[in-house]
C-alpha cells in the first residue's frame, strides 16, 4: 500500500478528523492502514481500535491492552443523539399519521354523508348539507362577536363616564 | 456498548408506546365521534367532502355533524373538546349556564391547518348540536373570512 507515514501525532489528528465525520474514504482507508501496522499507541489510537475494530483485525492483534471494547465519550454520545434522533422523527411522524387518523379517511368518494340513517352521496345534496352546517356556526360566530362588541363598548362608555 | 443498546431499547418500547398510544386515540380527542358510531343514527347527520371541491376554501378536508334533538350528545362531545382545547393554538370559546356553547380551536399540525367548530344550540333555545372539523392550507384569516 502506498501510505504515507504518520507520526503519532499526525494519527491522532487523523483520527479526531475521522470521528469528527471529516475523513475522506481514502484517509479512512490510510487510518485503517496505519492502525494494522501497530506502530503508535495511545488511547485515542486504542479507542480507534475498538471503534474501527472489523476493520483491524486481520493485521492487529485483539487483546485486552490494546482494545478496551468500549465506546469512547464521543461515541456514546453520537449514539444517543443518534437514537434521541431516529425517535424524535418516528414521533413526530406517528403524531403526524395519528393526527390525520380517522378523520381524514372519509372512505370511497369525495362527498358522502350519513342523514337520517341513510347513506347519501349525491354532490349537491352533501353541499347542501355541510353549507346548512357552516351557516349555522357563521350564524353563531357573528352573533358573539356583536355580543362582544357591545359588551366593549359599554365598557368603555362605562370607563368614559368614570372619566 | 451495553448501556447504549439499554437506552436504545428503553427509548424504543417508549417510542412504541407512543405511537400506539398515537395511533389509538388518532390525535384528537374529538375524532372519537367520527368512528361511524352515529351512522345509523337517525337524529345526526355526518357529512364529509373531501378533495377538488374544497380547494377553493383552501381546505382539503370537510367533516361535519349535526345533532338533531339530541341535547345528550354535549355529554360526550363538550368533555372531548375541552381536552382538545387545552392544545389548541387559537380558541374563541362561549359558554352559556355552565355548559360550552360555541367553540372554535385552531390545533397544532405539522403540515396544515386544523379547525374545530362547536355550536350548541340547545342552549339558546334551539335543539341542534353542530360539530365541525375542517383541515387544509387555509389560515385562520381566511376561516375567519368565511365566517
Amino acid at each position: 500500500m502506498n501510505s504515507k507515514n504518520y507520526t503519532q501525532a499526525e494519527l491522532e489528528q487523523l483520527i479526531e478528523r475521522y470521528f469528527s465525520g471529516l475523513t475522506s474514504v481514502a484517509e479512512e482507508r490510510e487510518l485503517r492502514a496505519m492502525l494494522t501496522q501497530q506502530r503508535y499507541s495511545s488511547p485515542a489510537i486504542d479507542e480507534a481500535c475498538a471503534v474501527m475494530g472489523f476493520f483491524v483485525t486481520a493485521g492487529r492483534k485483539r487483546s485486552s491492552q490494546t482494545i478496551p471494547g468500549r465506546f469512547a465519550p464521543w461515541a456514546k454520545m453520537a449514539s444517543v443523539a443518534a437514537v434521541v434522533a431516529i425517535v424524535m422523527t418516528m414521533c413526530a411522524v406517528s403524531w403526524y399519521v395519528g393526527l390525520r387518523g380517522q378523520l381524514d379517511k372519509p372512505g370511497a368518494g369525495e362527498f358522502m354523508a350519513y342523514a337520517g340513517g341513510r347513506v347519501i352521496t349525491d354532490p349537491d345534496e352533501v353541499s347542501q348539507l355541510a353549507e346548512m352546517q357552516i351557516l349555522s356556526v357563521m350564524e353563531a360566530s357573528r352573533q358573539l362577536k356583536a355580543e362582544v362588541e357591545a359588551d366593549l363598548q359599554s365598557m368603555s362608555i362605562a370607563f368614559g363616564a368614570d372619566e | 456498548m451495553r448501556r447504549v443498546v439499554l437506552i436504545f431499547l428503553f427509548v424504543l418500547t417508549m417510542t412504541t408506546g407512543l405511537m400506539a398510544q398515537s395511533s389509538a386515540r388518532s390525535g384528537l380527542n374529538i375524532s372519537a365521534v367520527f368512528d361511524g358510531r352515529y351512522h345509523d343514527n337517525p337524529k345526526v347527520t355526518e357529512t364529509i367532502i373531501k378533495g377538488d371541491a374544497l380547494q377553493k376554501y383552501k381546505l382539503t378536508i370537510y367533516r361535519g355533524m349535526t345533532f338533531d334533538g339530541m341535547a345528550e350528545a354535549a355529554e360526550t362531545l363538550e368533555p372531548l373538546l375541552a381536552k382538545d382545547g387545552t392544545a389548541a393554538l387559537e380558541r374563541e370559546v362561549s359558554y352559556k349556564g355552565g355548559h360550552m356553547y360555541y367553540a372554535f380551536y385552531q390545533m397544532p399540525s405539522m403540515v396544515d391547518n386544523i379547525y374545530l367548530f362547536y355550536l350548541n344550540r340547545h342552549l339558546d333555545g334551539g335543539d341542534k348540536i353542530t360539530l365541525i372539523y375542517m383541515r387544509g392550507d387555509a389560515t385562520i384569516d381566511d376561516i375567519k373570512k368565511m365566517l
